[in-house]
């Protein structure tokens, strides 16, 4: 920051910081303990006009909250940000102090202003306190106004009366006791009963989105425990399983790919090398998707670490909202979270556990080499499609060049590899290449990914605080739940039932793949109308897993499809990995309608693709 | 509906929701049906052990939720002071404190102790099982709604065992039991066999070891074949509550014994025994527990139980010992064993 004024003369010492910080959008929302420290390291400044805030390059040293004046962003990284402006409600600037080294743009006084300044000391000692503000305020770089509070505490958010949420807790406050009168009455055993009631709570909360998607699962596994359903250990075994140690593995060498600032660098390497061209940005932005997804399981993680890409790229390009290239941009970032997740078995952390319904020695083949090579033709197709469909529904962008020289310096801020992404490089490419060679060294992937989460924490890159708070265990609670309740369930014998009642349904497959895939196509469609994608499928996965089994379909392919076919949405409460963009207010800078016909045109590409990939299939001899 | 009104009509939805949960759950929970079985052997005991594994072996297989728990009077392993009817009264608190909807007495101190007590009751369902004695003598019967397993002393292969051994000639036998409710019940099934060709020449049933070592190595010498009835339960000596060790006088009576002492129970012979023929005691709990989840099913259907005698049996048989005794047995006792996990080299 250059020189701090002088605020002797101001006569605004006795002011308090307080109204100002509750009108402010972002941080208005802080929880009142995390607003009760920030204010007591806040001081007042006040700058004559033609002075600099700061400028471009200087340490980040604080954030200025902007309460009267008017300033002016010098080189300009945002249109927003390029008008001068007399803020009406405070201004947040410089919050490249919540978590860059240093500003990014001259911020200049064309009034006098008077602001508020926090340190950088102290915006990141909210950071444990107010999980997700960091990363709140560096998207925020720019804008002249913020996105609501994304850390607004559950409870509260829990509680935010809305129709749909009181009908929500409405239908989970009936729909399990419903659920048991009805099938008792339609003479289902006892415990079938107490299962499927508790089953129903489960699908409600999750439909209606009540509380975060980790938690239905995890209180249906309680409930189980509480009445003794089912032994513990039957209940808990996914917790004792070896996909365990290969979910947390993977969810940890994803954090440090991003933690250690490897995948940013790696990005800023694409956007330098390729052509400075709309369509190669995209194309940037999907190879960057198809590296985070070999490391990176999960598409609401991947959707996390582009969007900042996303938003840099957007903001460097000065792209007006809601226009072409915009919306292309971001339906490129979204392709690159989703478009590989079937394109190897790591891709996506529920083929792991669906993975673990095979035998060991199927797994363990099924999951390297023969997956890559068997989704390849699958994969090339999505991408192909996906461009011609961003031709088709977006048409023409305009030109819009990159800046740079930003890139450059950027690039040249991040100086050579550091040792923490020298060593999650190296773990990263020793994983890939144990994963893709499985068969040949028969080394188990929970084995190799076990092998590299060791590595990172003995070599110190993984700290013990980057365990405790980066890996997604709710994601990983998500998962395994889910999968216990699916094992509960095979203990009832309720999946045998269910896809014995279901066997008895299709037998028009008679052994024939192409039945088969529309079978299942229709199958996870109808699942997934209730279920998000992990849960939808692992039990899309149980119902139709033994129908391959008797129709000897290849269970590989059965697990493609199930995979395939999950990531295929109508409505928005399906896909939360839309819904994290939503979150961090794409609606209001893309044209919604077009990403949704792309969209569309994409759930047809899959289905398109998957069809397409039998004769290969055939050819490798599995259809 | 403004948005205040809401958000407190969400947050008692949400304190609903959370309040009928629990309370459904603890509900049926409290409901839900509990099972309560009684040994009076203890845990560690061989036979006892081997009951809960059959009884586990059946719960594994249903899934019917119920709370299954399991006490143990520990007759077998009590010091000199313990109290047998302190002991008593304390299980029968817990029973009356659990309230099972069925009771499942464990052999027949059980049943004399304890199972007896609750003939008649309406909520609770007795079910007993490894009974050596006839239920009528606790007062059982299924008109009284009392259903359970009758535990034989397997005679009928032991007779079919002495046929092998003897070669054809008549064996003259020589039973030993101790002077407790099991071993007078054994005792009076052995007397009340018909043994063919074979002659029982003596029986007796001592109070305690001492007793014990003294018939072995006195009447019982006059015998081809020793009979040796349940040992779990030995008195140590004459006075007091503490008794041998199993292993103790099964070792003890196969070293010391002069004809060749055949056990009726299967830990005999994995204490250091040659040979035993027994009914399989995870028979009697499976078979046990199988009518209390019968019963479960259909409370108001009781004739739908009928008490039933185990008849399966087990051959056990320790092939150094008999080696060293010179008895050859058909390769069909030897792989029964076998396939029973029973035969030791």
């Amino acid at each position: 920051m250059t020189e701090r004024p002088d605020h002797s003369e101001t006569g605004l010492k006795t002011r308090s910081p307080l109204s100002d910080v509750r009108a402010h959008d972002l941080l208005g929302g802080l929880p009142s303990p995390a607003l009760s420290r920030l204010l007591a390291s806040m001081e007042e400044c006040v700058w004559s006009p033609g002075e600099e805030l700061f400028r471009l390059g200087e340490p980040a040293s604080a954030m200025l909250l902007i309460v009267e004046g008017t300033v002016e962003s010098l080189p300009a990284i945002n249109p927003v940000a390029d008008l001068a402006f007399d803020a009406p409600r405070p201004l947040l600037t410089g919050q490249e102090a919540a978590g860059l080294p240093t500003y990014e743009s001259t911020v200049r006084a064309v009034t006098t202003v008077r602001a508020w300044r926090l340190p950088r000391q102290a915006v990141r000692a909210l950071r444990a306190q107010v999980p997700g503000l960091e990363a709140a305020l560096v998207r925020s770089i720019g804008q002249a106004s913020q996105a609501p509070t994304p850390w607004q505490d559950d409870a509260a958010k829990a509680a935010t009366g809305s129709n749909k949420r009181l009908i929500g807790w409405g239908m989970a406050l009936c729909v399990p006791p419903a659920l048991y009168a009805s099938t008792q009455a339609l003479g289902l055993s006892l415990q079938a009963s107490v299962f499927l009631a508790i089953f129903g709570m489960v699908i409600t909360l999750w439909v209606f989105s009540l509380v975060d998607d980790y938690i239905p699962p995890l209180a249906g596994l309680i409930c189980i425990l509480f009445v003794g359903l089912a032994p513990p250990s039957v209940v808990l075994t996914s917790f004792a399983s070896p996909g365990l140690v290969t979910l947390i593995s993977v969810f940890a060498m994803a954090a440090m790919l991003s933690g250690s600032g490897l995948s940013n660098r790696v990005l800023l390497w694409l956007l330098l090398r390729l052509p400075d061209r709309s369509s190669w940005r995209q194309l940037s932005l999907l190879l960057y998707g198809l590296l985070l997804s070999f490391g990176t399981p999960s598409g609401n993680n991947r959707m996390a670490l582009m969007m900042p890409a996303f938003d840099d790229m957007a903001r460097g390009l000065r792209l007006p909202e809601r226009s072409a290239a915009m919306t292309a941009l971001f339906i490129a970032t979204y392709g690159g979270a989703m478009l590989f997740s079937s394109t190897l078995a790591t891709s996506k952390s529920v083929t792991i556990s669906v993975l673990g319904f095979l035998p060991l020695h199927l797994q363990d083949y099924y999951a390297g080499m023969f997956w890559m090579g068997a989704a390849a033709l699958f994969t090339v197709g999505v991408v192909v499609l996906h461009m011609l469909g961003v031709r088709w529904w977006v048409g023409p962008q305009g030109q819009s060049t990159v800046n740079r020289l930003i890139l450059h310096e950027r690039m040249q801020l991040l100086g050579p590899l550091s040792l923490a992404e020298k060593c999650t490089a190296v773990v990263f490419v020793m994983f890939l290449l144990g994963s893709l060679t499985t068969s040949i060294h028969h080394v188990p992937q929970s084995g190799l990914a076990g092998a590299v989460l060791v590595g990172l924490l003995v070599c110190g890159v993984m700290t013990k605080m980057d365990f405790q708070k980066s890996i997604d265990w709710p994601m990983i609670v998500f998962l395994i739940s889910t999968d216990c309740l699916i094992k509960v369930m095979g203990y009832l014998g309720l999946n045998h039932d269910l896809s014995r009642a279901l066997g008895e349904h299709v037998t028009f497959v008679d052994g024939n793949v192409l039945v088969f895939l529309g079978l299942t196509l229709g199958v996870v469609l109808l699942i997934r109308l209730l279920l998000p994608i992990p849960a939808g499928m692992l039990l899309s996965a149980v119902v139709l897993l033994p129908v391959a089994q008797v129709e000897g379909i290849s269970p590989w392919i059965c697990i493609f499809a199930i995979g395939v076919f999950s990531d295929i949405w109508f409505f928005k409460y399906q896909n939360s990995i839309y819904g994290i963009a939503l979150n961090a207010g794409v609606a209001a800078r893309i044209e919604e309608s077009v990403f949704l016909r792309h969209n569309l045109w994409m759930n047809g590409a899959r289905v398109l693709m998957v069809f397409l990939s039998v004769p290969l299939w055939g050819w490798m001899g599995i259809a | 509906m403004n948005s205040s009104t809401k958000a407190r009509a969400t947050w008692l939805m949400i304190v609903g929701f959370l309040v009928s949960t629990l309370l459904l759950l603890t509900l049926f929970n409290s409901a839900k049906p509990r099972i309560l079985v009684v040994h009076s052997l203890s845990k560690e005991s061989s036979w006892a052990s081997a009951v809960d594994v059959g009884i586990s072996r059946v719960l594994s297989t249903h899934r019917l939720p119920a709370t299954v728990t399991r006490e143990y009077l520990n007759l077998d392993i009590l010091s000199e002071e313990a109290d047998l009817e302190r002991m008593v009264k304390e299980v029968r608190r817990k029973i009356k404190a659990m309230d099972p909807h069925v009771l499942v007495a464990v052999d027949d101190e059980t049943n004399h102790l304890l199972g007896r007590h609750y003939v008649d009751q309406n909520r609770m369902q007795l079910v007993y099982t490894g009974l050596m004695h006839e239920p009528g003598r606790y007062g059982y019967s299924e008109d009284r709604g009392v259903f359970g397993i009758r535990e034989p002393v397997p005679l009928a292969p032991i007779t079919a065992l002495l046929d092998e051994i003897g070669r054809g000639e008549p064996l003259r036998i020589a039973v030993v039991g101790i002077d407790d409710l099991t071993g007078t019940a054994e005792m009076k099934q052995v007397l009340g066999h018909d043994w063919g060709r074979h002659r029982l020449v003596s029986h007796a049933v001592v109070p305690h070891f001492e007793a014990w070592q003294q018939y072995v190595q006195g009447p019982a010498t006059q015998a081809d074949v020793l009979l040796v009835l349940t040992i779990d339960k030995v008195p140590a000596s004459a006075v007091g509550m503490v008794m041998a060790r199993e292993s103790d006088v099964t070792l003890w009576t196969e070293t010391h014994s002069a004809p060749l002492p055949i056990g009726v129970r299967h830990s005999f012979v994995q204490m250091g025994g040659g040979l035993a023929a027994s009914v399989p005691p995870d028979e009697l709990g499976g078979l046990a527990i199988q009518m209390a989840f019968e019963h479960l099913a259909k409370p108001h259907a009781q004739q739908a139980l009928k008490s039933v005698t185990a008849t399966a049996f087990d051959i056990s048989i320790r092939q150094s010992i008999l080696r060293k005794r010179q008895v050859q047995l058909s390769e069909i006792y030897v792989q029964a064993a076998r396939a029973a996990g029973h035969l030791y080299p």
